[in-house]
């Protein structure tokens, strides 16, 4: 038992917790509350070691993690969200997240955001819907693959395409938006 | 600012905006992505919506905040955790 023990925690340390970091990041863009994230990191970890001999050495660690921490938010966004008269959320990304869909580009000029600062970034990535900017944040910020991502989120790669097009597209547009009303440029007509 | 007139899409260019995208989301393989950075140079549409992805890309790596864990939080937790069984004395 002691020398499971060990292996344990040589698993936790070595594999686990060097991606603590990069939780945080996500956690913290996905609640936009540094309580909560620390809260959900926690949760993730403590799940982690729990489930830990269901998880087989040297995989995907990381995606691994993601993916729990994303359950925990996704179920308690869940009992939050269960409010009268409120939009049906999954109805609203199906709607969004058809395949078949044009590839439309949103024709920007990216000199226009150069100047905004880190804050004004993270508020307008923070201000999408929550699949959105899911997807951008594992996909731009943390650089997994599709198929990691089709893993984590638990959706076709198919919709990962689709649905990480629409969420550049929406935060390109938010950012033009916030770059006019900063003074960075004037809004084009 | 002024109106941005993007370049033409080559008739023969097999490039489509998806591809961009994915090829810069590393999402082709070792042959395909070869094959597409040799046809994207031939056309001026896809070259320039590939620079303009790629700036966006990075744009947003560089500004989006990054978070690390306090040396307090790592030690509460490795705590927390060592006071769940099933596995042992957690050693650090
Ligand atoms: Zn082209």
């Amino acid at each position: 038992m002691q020398e499971n023990g060990n292996k344990a925690d040589d698993v936790f340390n070595e594999e686990f917790l060097p991606h603590g970091d990069a939780l945080l990041t996500f956690a913290y863009h996905l609640t936009y509350d540094e309580a909560q994230a620390e809260d959900l990191v926690q949760e993730t970890f403590m799940k982690a070691w729990r489930f830990i001999d269901s998880y087989q050495r040297g995989t995907n660690a990381k995606a691994w993690l993601f993916k729990i921490l994303k359950n925990a938010f996704i179920n308690d966004y869940r009992k939050k969200a269960k409010r009268p008269h409120s939009v049906d959320y999954e109805d609203f990304l199906a709607y969004h997240d058809s395949e078949d869909s044009s590839y439309k580009d949103l024709d920007t000029n990216n000199e226009v955001f150069q100047g905004m600062m880190g804050d004004e970034v993270t508020k307008a990535l923070n201000d999408l819907p929550v699949n959105f900017k899911t997807v951008i944040l594992l996909c731009d910020i943390e650089g997994f693959t599709y198929e990691e991502m089709s893993a984590i989120i638990g959706i076709r790669i198919g919709t990962i395409r689709s649905r990480l097009h629409r969420a550049r597209n929406m935060l390109k547009d938010a950012l033009q938006g916030y770059a006019a009303n900063l003074g960075y440029t004037e809004k084009e007509h | 600012m002024g109106i941005r007139i993007p370049g033409r899409h080559n008739t023969n260019c097999r490039c489509t905006d998806e591809r961009v995208e994915m090829a810069l989301d590393g999402a082709l393989s070792r042959k395909e992505q070869e094959r597409f950075l040799q046809e994207v140079k031939l056309c001026a549409y896809c070259s320039e919506k590939y620079e303009r992805e790629k700036s966006f890309k990075q744009f947003l790596c560089n500004k989006v905040s990054r978070k690390a864990l306090s040396p307090s939080f790592i030690n509460s937790l490795k705590e927390k955790i060592g006071k769940q069984p099933g596995h042992g004395r957690f050693i650090n």
